[in-house]
């Protein structure tokens, strides 16, 4: 039975493709390079134990104070953890680049040519270092840029929010073209318009108490308009 | 991954044990469908004994890797008593490393029962071993074959090991060897110089660079004064039986001071000592020749009758009596004798050794030639040329100087080194050479022999296929192989390395044997399992790929591929025995030697290995203490678990 199961798979069976191939190459190094640490906590005096480690099946190694030791798990990067938007801003920039790439069939609003706006989410310029990946997907650029904005040092927008990016100025009105909704712009304007207020009080505030709460204030309505740019993905 | 993947898993695993019985527990089968299943997919049935093997071996590689070849590096070992070893030689790296997974432990054994066999290739057997497993995974992910990967890794490893007892052997026979004797007259190998070179090659990939020349220079003056020019085979399946009582070691020395006597050095110093000036009659006995009474304790006390006291001193009288009726000057005794006899020995001035080790008295009489007495106590009568004292090191000891006529002249390595641990490995890298040297000669004469019965079977086969290149080739090396159908005692030393040579027994060192096997391989016609063959061809590259640089790599390549193109586009037959004085022009002194018999050997223990390793079906823990493991502490014993493993042929 099992055997008639594993023909009808070898039936369906294709070469493995490029990313398949890049997987296991992906793989192969990282195994290449537990084998050499381990191989270097032996010499070091370490046991090799029968072992298997829980987490990620590398075998354990045992210190001279018969402790357990996962090479794998306490000193490289995990395999799966560089994919994870949370802990990665990498990983969270291509998140971000491959939404965009779904989104693209939508025609724009401003409709003046179909290829892709080689802008961020923010609206903003992309830095460099995310320039050589996305040219690929670039084309002519649009002839509607929006205005050239401070850029500030860019976080990622899916850090935990312990940063803000803190904006003191920004463009008054929607010039950024991926507001359609006009219940969402005009949210998008009481709470900018709040920020604006919160920090000119906050440029002239004396007391301690008030400044950490006008900053506090100043980080709701950051978090306020992020959460509303989310919206429109 | 959820739990209908696992209950898929657990139906596959259910149907494989009626199928197969080949499963792998580790602790708990939740983790196993962690550990492997890696991103969710096609690939996460693995085969987990392939996993397994390649992540121990691939550690064990890395730990040997950078001690490979003269310019490799050593491992600094210490001990928790602050002694110090520091080598190079990969067995006792192994053996030193904690390992308790049992594949290693399978892996460690395998090693030790080959370099029982050559005394060589330790580490480049972990290196050809893990070269052969990413080989395997490289070639099943390149298929991807997916629920079946365990049987089909199976399968490859039983074809590989198929491949190794026969086609193998046709290979090594009929195109390494003769190309080996090409390659050793193209670069103009002179038979005197073969043992150095071999023995030279030997050293260097495990000693220190001082060292070698030294010890090369001690090791073959020691073969020279043993053989004298006389049968070669004898002589060295001499030396190596006996090496344990023909050598000598002395600490606190620097290595240069180590030399070659004449004669059998115990390890003892004379009791009683009178120069015998020259051939002296010796008896051998085995057994105290008086009633030694040892003072035990003081609370005992002894009764005996009034007269016994007497009766002994007469028994011991009438027995030395005897002794000196022989003629003896010389008295060898593997026991110690009472003070009366040692009295006895000064007053008739006769020599007196006691306590020696019975296996070199047999060493002795065996050589010798002993005749034995009538008397029942006194045993083996023989005749000694020569008795002296000689000091090392700090000691002083007894030199037995024999006569053999047509044996090996006995003479005794005194192996010098400043530290024990040191002076350890020279003596096991001494040891090895001699092992090397056995393991040669009889693989070439069992070739001979095999070449024979071949050749007379095919006489007839050759003249019709004059024209194939293989078959000339067969016709050259029948003509030179006629003149070794001697028989075994006939080999005199003059011709034996020559003969070596011409049989292919030794090859250049450095790459040479795995380049051309690697050609060979590729492209074999007739040797039906190419996947093996090209999976084997691959992994060999591993070797000179370690010893070498990128560059050099290539460059060793190409060069060696177009001298074998040069040579097998020679065509007369009459020119290839002329290209023996061609030198090469790059190179003034000749390279180091192998033997190729020891690569063989190598090939077919990886393999062996390769096929116990992935046919592993089951690792069983079990909680009963270990029972014998000499690298663990006492300690460490209480509590451990042992590891069985089944295997699933």
């Amino acid at each position: 039975m099992a055997l008639n199961a594993a023909d009808d798979e070898d039936f369906e069976w294709e070469p493995p493709s490029e990313a398949e191939m890049k997987v296991i190459q992906a793989r192969r190094e990282r195994q290449d390079k537990i084998s050499k640490v381990m191989g270097d906590y032996l010499l070091k005096g370490y046991k090799m134990l029968g072992e298997c480690c829980e987490l990620c099946g590398t075998i354990l190694l045992q210190d001279k104070q018969k402790k357990n030791y996962c090479v794998a798990c306490q000193e490289l990067d995990s395999d799966i953890d560089k994919d994870n938007p949370a802990l990665n801003a990498q990983a969270a920039l291509t998140q971000v680049r491959e939404r965009q790439l779904a989104t693209q069939p939508t025609p724009e609003s401003n409709g003046t040519s179909s290829n892709d706006p080689p802008l961020s989410i923010t609206g903003q310029p992309r830095p460099e270092h995310c320039e050589g990946a996305a040219s690929g997907l670039r084309g002519p650029p649009l002839n509607p840029q929006p205005a050239p904005l401070p850029v500030p040092a860019v976080n990622p927008p899916f850090l935990p929010p312990s940063n803000p990016p803190i904006q003191p100025v920004l463009p008054p009105g929607p010039t950024n073209t991926l507001l359609h909704h006009p219940a969402l712009s005009s949210a998008e304007e009481a709470v900018l318009h709040k920020l604006r207020w919160a920090t000119q009080e906050l440029q002239h505030s004396v007391s301690v108490e008030a400044s950490i709460q006008l900053c506090n204030l100043i980080r709701g309505c950051a978090e306020s308009l992020r959460s509303l740019k989310e919206l429109q993905l | 991954m959820q739990l209908l993947e696992w209950h898929s898993y657990l139906y596959h695993l259910k149907i494989n044990l009626y199928n197969y019985t080949s499963f792998v527990v580790l602790n708990t089968g939740a983790k196993w469908s962690k550990c492997s299943h890696g991103k969710g997919n096609s690939m996460h049935e693995e085969c987990v004994s392939l996993q397994q093997s390649l992540s121990v071996v691939g550690v064990l590689e890395c730990v040997v890797r950078r001690c490979v070849g003269p310019e490799g590096g050593s491992v600094l070992l210490t001990r928790d008593t602050g002694e110090i070893i520091i080598t190079r030689h990969g067995q006792r790296i192994l053996n030193t490393l904690h390992l308790e997974h049992p594949m290693a432990r399978m892996v460690l054994d395998c090693v030790s029962a080959h370099s029982q066999v050559t005394a060589d290739g330790t580490k480049s057997f972990i290196l050809l071993l893990a070269a052969l497993l990413r080989g395997i995974q490289n070639s099943a992910d390149k298929h991807g074959i997916g629920q079946s990967t365990a049987p089909y890794i199976r399968n490859l490893a039983h074809r590989l090991l198929a491949f190794s007892y026969k086609e193998f052997d046709d290979i090594i026979t009929h195109k390494i060897l003769p190309n080996a004797y090409f390659y050793c007259s193209r670069h103009g190998y002179k038979s005197s110089s073969i043992l150095d070179l071999l023995v030279g090659g030997y050293i260097a990939g495990r000693l220190g660079i001082g060292q070698v020349d030294i010890l090369k220079r001690v090791l073959c003056e020691f073969y020279h004064k043993v053989s004298q020019g006389q049968d070669a085979v004898k002589t060295i399946t001499f030396l190596h039986s006996h090496i344990s009582q023909l050598h000598t070691t002395v600490t606190g020395l620097s290595i240069g001071c180590s030399e070659v006597i004449e004669g059998l050095v115990v390890t003892r110093d004379w009791s009683v000592w009178t120069d015998p000036n020259g051939s002296a009659k010796a008896l051998i006995i085995h057994e105290s020749l008086g009633f030694c009474l040892i003072a035990a304790s003081n609370n005992i006390s002894l009764c005996v009758q009034h007269d016994w006291l007497s009766r002994i001193d007469q028994a011991l009288e009438q027995k030395l009596a005897s002794v000196l009726q022989l003629q003896v000057r010389v008295l060898l005794s593997s026991v110690k004798q009472p003070e009366s006899v040692l009295q006895w020995a000064r007053l008739n001035h006769i020599a007196l050794l006691e306590c020696v080790d019975s296996a070199q008295l047999d060493l002795l009489c065996r050589i010798s030639g002993t005749e034995t007495v009538p008397h029942p106590s006194l045993q083996h009568l023989l005749m000694l040329k020569f008795c002296s004292r000689v000091q090392l090191g700090g000691h002083r000891y007894a030199c037995l100087g024999t006569f053999s006529q047509c044996v090996p002249q006995i003479h005794t390595l005194v192996l010098c080194g400043p530290a024990p641990g040191l002076l350890d490995q020279i003596v096991c890298v001494s040891r090895g050479v001699f092992t090397l040297l056995e393991h040669l000669c009889q693989s070439i004469i069992s070739t001979q022999k095999q070449l024979n019965e071949y050749t007379n079977s095919e006489t007839d086969n050759i003249r019709e296929t004059q024209e194939n290149c293989e078959s000339s080739v067969l016709v050259s090396s029948q003509s030179q192989r006629s003149d070794l159908d001697l028989p075994q005692s006939f080999l005199s030393s003059q011709g034996f390395w020559d003969r070596i040579m011409r049989a292919g027994g030794v090859i250049p060192i450095g790459g040479t044997f795995e380049f051309l096997l690697h050609h060979f391989l590729l492209n074999a016609r007739n040797h039906g399992d190419s996947e093996s063959c090209r999976l084997l061809a691959e992994a060999l590259l591993c070797v000179p790929r370690t010893l070498f640089s990128r560059r050099r790599f290539l460059d060793a390549q190409t060069h060696l591929l177009s001298e074998l193109k040069e040579m097998t586009n020679v065509q007369d037959l009459s020119k290839r025995s002329e290209l023996k004085f061609r030198f090469n022009e790059g190179s003034t002194l000749p390279v180091c030697l192998e033997s190729v018999s020891s690569k063989q050997q190598l090939v077919v223990s990886v393999l062996q290995c390769l096929n116990r390793l992935l046919c592993i079906g089951a690792i069983l823990h079990t909680r009963t203490p270990l029972l014998s493991h000499p690298s663990t502490s006492s300690e460490d014993e209480e509590g451990e678990t042992e590891n069985l493993h089944l295997s699933d042929y």
